[in-house]
């Protein structure tokens, strides 16, 4: 993380020994640029350890849709920034300066594109309810019963918890998208296209819905169990 | 304009390639899967998921430069060859190379290693993803798979490993992309569900 950091104040140290300021110039633009992801992936780093320690003090709330704040996403895009800033530097300090350009472009765009359509892809936002957990994709969500979950399935470790969750009966959560409408139910169904038989299942990512991975694992299995004591057993 | 050359004559072995995808899967259809023979996906077929990257990479560059920054295209091209070499490198060395079908089982081959799904292993075939591009096989026994794997080094062991995704307990599933084995999803799912039935019989006579 300090690279960056060091590269500038070398750069500083050849302006101090007679080396043209404007031939450094795309040279410490990339450094900079690389500087400002790190620092940003750092200070987003550190927000986040704090808001998973507050949650896994805390009970998640019910009956409220639980949001992903769009501040979370500057970890990973910060990260991106010191590591493209970094690349571009090279060509930039054997002068090719354009060149330089056309290499971070490429790397922000080949990156940060994955980056947010797996964020458009995945349910950003959840809501823990009686019936269920309901899942939203901007305006369009669907209803996952308790009872058709059958098995959550942890991926990573626990301060990067992931988690595949299984889920019974696909045609049934299709067919609870509202609004009811056929574009809602193909993003819906595209969502759910990983089927195991009648089933499916869904890779839940860091930070789904602004909640630890841990503390949402915790969460869905518990329930789990209130609807497992409120009627059948648990799958 | 080179970039623009680039860029058309990836277009045309993309629209070349995936016509002649077309009428293997077609043929396909209609013939047995041979046996006892590695099969792999053919050098053209395989070039028609690189062809699309070259085209639209080429594409973007071509625009760029239109536009007087040849530099800029030029790092362009660069970085998105490096990037797309480094992922099809990495992909290459998870991904299955070929199988074979035996009457042992399901042969998968990787880069440095083999392993064996034994068709009295396998409990369920399916086609799964959006467009139903994917192949996913249920087995009873990962261990068993596992043991087979050959040579057994802890880096083949690690490879194996990552193939059997999705444990639960004893049970685990193996995935295999569209055109692995030179075979069409449907094909290679078909293909497998004989080999267990055929397994199935075997092992009641």
């Amino acid at each position: 993380m300090a690279l960056p950091f060091a590269g500038l104040a070398t750069a500083g140290l050849a302006i101090a020994a007679g080396v043209r300021p404007a031939r450094l110039g795309m040279l410490s633009f990339h450094l900079l640029i690389s500087g400002l992801g790190a620092v940003v992936s750092r200070l987003t780093g550190r927000a986040l350890a704090r808001r998973a320690r507050r949650q896994r003090r805390e009970a998640v709330p019910w009956d409220v849709r639980l949001r992903r704040p769009s501040w979370i996403e500057l970890e990973m895009s910060g990260m991106l920034l010191w590591g493209a800033g970094l690349l571009a530097a090279l060509p930039a300090a054997a002068g090719l300066s354009s060149v330089s350009v056309g290499v971070l472009l490429t790397l922000v765009v080949m990156v940060e594109v994955p980056l947010l359509s797996d964020a458009f892809m995945s349910p950003v936002d959840l809501t823990f309810q009686v019936g269920g957990l309901r899942m939203h994709l901007g305006a369009v969500s669907f209803q996952v019963p308790w009872e058709l979950i059958t098995r959550v399935e942890p991926v990573g470790p626990d301060h990067h918890r992931v988690f595949n969750l299984h889920l019974a009966d696909r045609a049934a959560l299709i067919a609870s998208t509202t609004p009811p409408t056929a574009s809602a139910r193909a993003r819906v169904e595209r969502l759910l296209s990983m089927r195991r038989g009648s089933g499916v299942s869904l890779l839940v990512p860091l930070w789904t819905a602004g909640v630890d991975g841990l503390v949402l694992e915790r969460a869905i299995e518990a329930g789990r169990r209130q609807e497992s004591r409120r009627g059948g057993a648990l799958n | 304009m080179a970039f623009a050359a680039v860029a058309a004559a990836g277009a045309v072995v993309r629209q070349v390639t995936l016509l002649l995808r077309r009428r293997r899967e077609r043929a396909q259809r209609e013939l047995p899967v041979a046996w006892n023979v590695a099969l792999r996906d053919p050098i053209w077929s395989r070039a028609s998921d690189a062809a699309t990257v070259i085209a639209w990479g080429s594409g973007a560059c071509a625009v760029v430069a239109a536009f007087g920054f040849v530099g800029v295209a030029v790092g362009m091209a660069a970085t998105f060859g490096l990037l797309t070499f480094g992922m099809a490198r990495v992909m290459g060395g998870w991904e299955a190379r070929a199988l074979t079908f035996t009457s042992d089982g399901l042969r998968v081959h990787f880069r440095r290693a083999e392993l064996l799904v034994r068709w009295d292993n396998i409990d369920g075939v399916e086609l799964t993803g959006a467009k139903h591009h994917l192949v996913e096989i249920t087995v009873r026994s990962a261990e068993a798979v596992l043991a087979s794997v050959h040579p057994r080094t802890a880096r083949t062991l690690r490879q194996a490993t990552y193939r059997l995704a999705d444990r639960d307990g004893p049970i685990a599933r193996i995935m295999f992309s569209d055109w692995t084995a030179g075979l069409a999803a449907a094909t290679l799912a078909r293909a497998i569900r004989d080999g267990a039935a055929r397994g199935d019989r075997a092992a009641t006579n």
